[in-house]
């Protein structure tokens, strides 16, 4: 068997739970209004859960297209230190080659590698076990679809708190005891702040950039 | 919304993904990332979170902040993602049903 499909086969019980996620994507989403080709192509193309979550306040009235990307960039901004774990084990590879696998890096398959010593073996997961995240995380998306079709109004059904309880319990998971604090708390509070002082959705960049300012200088003492 | 807005939007989304999916690879080529740049990029994608769920928590319904402190409690409690977050939208479906506040 190829090691790739191996890396696939070895995320199947992961890919179970990016199917929930994915059900609580599309349902979100169709609260939300969107199109579904829009749902669809967040979930194809971008391929990355939370940023998809984040977008949605955004997709409603006038867009703020500069909004979109820096929320999205600061989001996905964990990748960026997946990538460079990551890069010492495809930096004999090709350019191209590096792209491709790249691309569909997820966090599930990047946390399995973790404990995976084989080289071979850690870029057939992140990369078989990439595209298994990618088709479960369709599947999932459009079940979600037609499930939040069928359903239709879906606010007294608690639906419209969905997407913040997925960023609560993502919170939850990052939450690193008492050097989070700070950071956390500075961050809602700027968001918060900015939030009442100006119109538009820059309250969440706002707070990110507070939080990552924090994380850094608490670390220098 | 016109398509060319979902289509551009979709585009932009794509690209700041793209762009963080390529970004730690690349920039090891040539000087390995800091650890200061480390731990602001770190804070960024956790506290960015917090941001998003700040006004919710402020301007949700009594239902939405329940289910909210419910997710978080269960999460806390069991580490299973995905249980937390029924869990939390069964609380707030039940408290605007029995109790509407």
């Amino acid at each position: 068997m190829s090691p790739w499909l191996q890396g696939a086969i070895r995320m199947g019980p992961v890919g179970a739970m990016v199917i929930a996620f994915g059900i609580a994507w599309g349902v979100a989403a169709k609260e939300a209004g969107l199109s579904d080709g829009l749902i669809y192509a967040l979930s194809g193309v971008v391929f990355a859960g939370a940023s998809q979550f984040a977008s949605l306040e955004l997709w409603s009235g006038q867009m703020d297209y500069l909004a979109l990307f820096l929320i999205t960039f600061a989001v996905n901004a964990r990748h960026i230190l997946m990538g460079t774990t990551f890069y010492l084990d495809i930096q004999h590879q090709s350019p191209l080659r590096q792209l491709m696998s790249v691309l569909v890096m997820t966090d599930a398959p990047y946390a399995m590698m973790q404990s995976e010593p084989d080289r071979v073996r850690r870029i057939a997961l992140i990369v078989g076990g990439g595209w298994m995240i990618w088709l479960t995380w369709m599947l999932g998306t459009a079940i979600g679809v037609v499930f939040g079709s069928v359903l239709g109004d879906t606010r007294a059904l608690g639906f419209d708190a969905l997407m913040p309880i997925f960023f609560s319990v993502m919170l939850v998971s990052v939450f690193k005891g008492r050097s989070s604090w700070l950071p956390f708390v500075g961050a809602a509070l700027a968001s918060m702040l900015w939030y009442f002082t100006f119109p538009g959705n820059w309250h969440v960049i706002a707070g990110a950039l507070v939080g990552g300012f924090l994380n850094m200088i608490q670390g220098e003492s | 919304m016109t398509t060319q807005v979902m289509i551009l939007g979709v585009a932009v989304m794509t690209l700041a993904t793209v762009l963080t999916r390529i970004l730690g690879v690349w920039a090891m080529r040539f000087v390995p990332l800091t650890p200061r740049v480390k731990r602001f990029l770190t804070g960024m994608a956790n506290t960015v979170l917090v941001a998003l769920v700040a006004p919710y928590a402020w301007e949700g319904d009594w239902a939405m902040r329940l289910g909210l402190v419910g997710a978080v409690a269960i999460m806390a409690a069991t580490r299973k993602t995905v249980l937390a977050m029924i869990l939390g939208v069964l609380i707030t479906a039940l408290v605007r049903v029995l109790l509407p506040l």
